[in-house]
């Protein structure tokens, strides 16, 4: 509800003062973005410790549980950057970032693709 | 507190609306533009805490 | 004088009696070295050996106690089986709430699929490490019953042969070792690599969403079907043909070399015929006993495999239907097929024990009139 009233009272700044400051207007935008998402990272981080702390008691060590969460978690945050930008007008440094946050999740599983490909090489 | 922050950074955009359009009326194009820019990185600074506090909370939830 | 006379011809007939019922107690044991019993016992399996220690022929005769150990054995085993397939499943379902909490997530398209492809590829490193650990241990079954099977089907063939099954044996012989060997050999060189073939065709299918690869899969799964359902019926079907053929055949020889020789020669012709059905009856026993020591070795071997196959097939479906209900199809298609791949592997390992059994059995009861 909180993070709803946030998103609410930005929008509504934003959108008053984006015709006479705009760049005010994105930094108002900018700052209701960035809270409400450390009010969901807030939410995130119990489910984060308890889905370590089940890994970690299945004695898996989280080799399999991290790619999977620091993946999604670099695409929330890529599709929020990329968006920003987009509502800034800036669609190349949008599409940029997009591609920066496929990169950086795909080099975060690569450990687990390596592992699957010597997996399979293994089998043939 | 969170809230107030969005209320705070908003109250800078409105004053500082207001001043640019005295000045610009005034024909003080200079000053105007001065204060819109004294504006935005008031609140630059004020967005930049919140940046690195979000970057921290990433950083610790990353970190195994 | 006639008194001491008619004495001493009794004191020289004594001896004869008693040499007589010596040798009927050495049969057995003349008997035993002849058909390589202690090659037999001293070729037991390492599971048996385990479960029983030293076992002979003649304690598989009373097979209670033997019986009884395997099953102490196997309760305390499948305990620690079920808990490290439930560990897995555990494992599997984490992986699979994760997997669907994420795709939840309001993700740009390209972003989405890449976290789903991250997710798919963890959860299938989780099952192909289990699967991976159980192929060697199916193949292991399988080597293990052959080899003990070179040693066992001989000892029979020849306990039956000399029990009076002189052509049914030496056929149901010939037909069971051609079989195992062949079944052994398509096994280790075919369906071995099929199988990685399969695990690879399912592991990958499903993370790259390849229509071409998943229908690989199923025409893998239907040759391996039809391949081991087929050897299942042939062998049965020839086995029962020549049973039915030599059979007959092994009765009248036997019926007619008694009637020869009781015809012939009439007085040592009974005494003969007797001492013949002493020794074929002393065989009888003994193939009994060699067969039933094969039986236990078998189900020795088998029992621990197969409980943790069954139990991880059991396991993969009832978790692919779980997920069907919350997770992606895909994610449920990818656990459907490895449980397929339990599937064969019992299905594999299944056919040999069963074509060893029906030879066990078949020449346990081979015909002798």
């Amino acid at each position: 509800m909180k993070a709803a009233l946030i998103c609410i009272v930005s929008a509504i700044f934003a959108v008053a003062l984006k015709k006479t400051v705009p760049d005010i207007a994105f930094g108002v935008q900018l700052v209701g973005t960035i809270v409400v998402i450390l009010l969901a990272f807030e939410v995130l981080s119990p489910i984060y410790s308890f889905l370590r702390e089940a890994a970690a008691l299945l004695g898996s060590s989280g080799m399999y549980v991290t790619p999977v969460l620091k993946a999604a978690l670099i695409g929330v945050l890529s599709c929020v950057g990329s968006a920003l930008c987009k509502d800034a007008g800036q669609s190349a440094l949008s599409v940029s970032l997009e591609v920066l946050g496929a990169a950086a999740a795909v080099y975060t599983a690569l450990p687990l693709l390596e592992m699957f490909v010597h997996t399979i090489g293994e089998m043939l | 507190m969170d809230v107030e922050l969005v209320f705070k950074i908003a109250a800078i955009g409105i004053l500082v609306a207001v001043l640019n359009l005295l000045l610009s009326r005034a024909g003080r194009d200079e000053q105007a533009l001065m204060t819109t820019i004294a504006g935005l990185v008031v609140v630059l600074m004020l967005v930049l805490q919140k940046i690195s506090e979000l970057f921290s909370l990433i950083k610790s939830l990353f970190s195994f | 004088m006639k008194r001491l006379a008619s004495l001493i011809a009794l004191a020289l007939l004594l001896p004869l009696f008693t040499v007589q019922a010596f040798a009927v107690t050495d049969i057995r044991a003349q008997q035993s070295d002849a058909y390589g019993v202690s090659e037999l016992e001293s070729a037991v399996p390492e599971e048996a050996y385990e479960i029983w220690g030293n076992v002979t022929v003649n304690d598989a005769a009373h097979p209670q106690s033997l019986l009884q150990s395997l099953w102490q054995n196997f309760s305390g085993s499948s305990t620690e089986l079920f808990s490290s397939a439930m560990h897995n499943a555990a494992e599997i379902l984490l992986l699979c709430f994760l997997v669907a909490a994420v795709q939840m997530m309001p993700m740009d398209g390209g972003q989405a699929k890449l976290c789903s492809i991250i997710g798919s590829v963890s959860l299938t490193l989780i099952c192909t490490r289990e699967t991976a650990a159980c192929v060697p241990l199916g193949f292991h079954t399988i080597e293990t019953l052959s080899s003990f099977s070179e040693k066992l089907l001989p000892a029979l063939c020849a306990a039956a042969t000399a029990g009076g099954a002189v052509t049914s044996a030496g056929a149901k012989y010939a037909v069971a070792s051609l079989a195992l060997d062949l079944l052994v050999s398509v096994m280790t060189n075919l369906i071995k690599p099929a199988l990685y073939l399969y695990i690879t065709a399912v592991a990958a299918g499903n993370v790259l969403q390849n229509d071409i690869l998943l229908s690989v899969t199923s025409l893998l799964k239907r040759i391996l079907r039809i391949f081991l359902i087929g050897t299942a019926v042939l062998f049965t079907g020839y086995l029962a043909l020549t049973g039915i053929l030599s059979g007959s055949v092994d009765a009248t020889a036997a019926k007619a070399a008694k009637t020869t020789i009781s015809t012939v020669l009439p007085v040592v012709g009974g005494i003969l015929s007797d001492a013949a059905d002493a020794v074929v009856s002393g065989a009888g026993i003994l193939r009994a006993g060699i067969g039933s020591l094969g039986v236990l070795c078998v189900l020795a071997v088998c029992v621990t495999p197969y409980a943790s196959l069954g139990i991880h097939y059991l396991i993969y479906q009832v978790m692919s239907g779980f997920t069907d209900a919350f997770s992606d199809k895909r994610i449920a298609a990818l656990l459907r097929g490895f449980s397929d791949i339990y599937a064969m592997l019992l299905g594999t390992a299944g056919t040999v024990t069963f074509v060893l059994f029906a030879s066990i059995v078949s020449l346990m009861r081979a015909v002798n009139g």
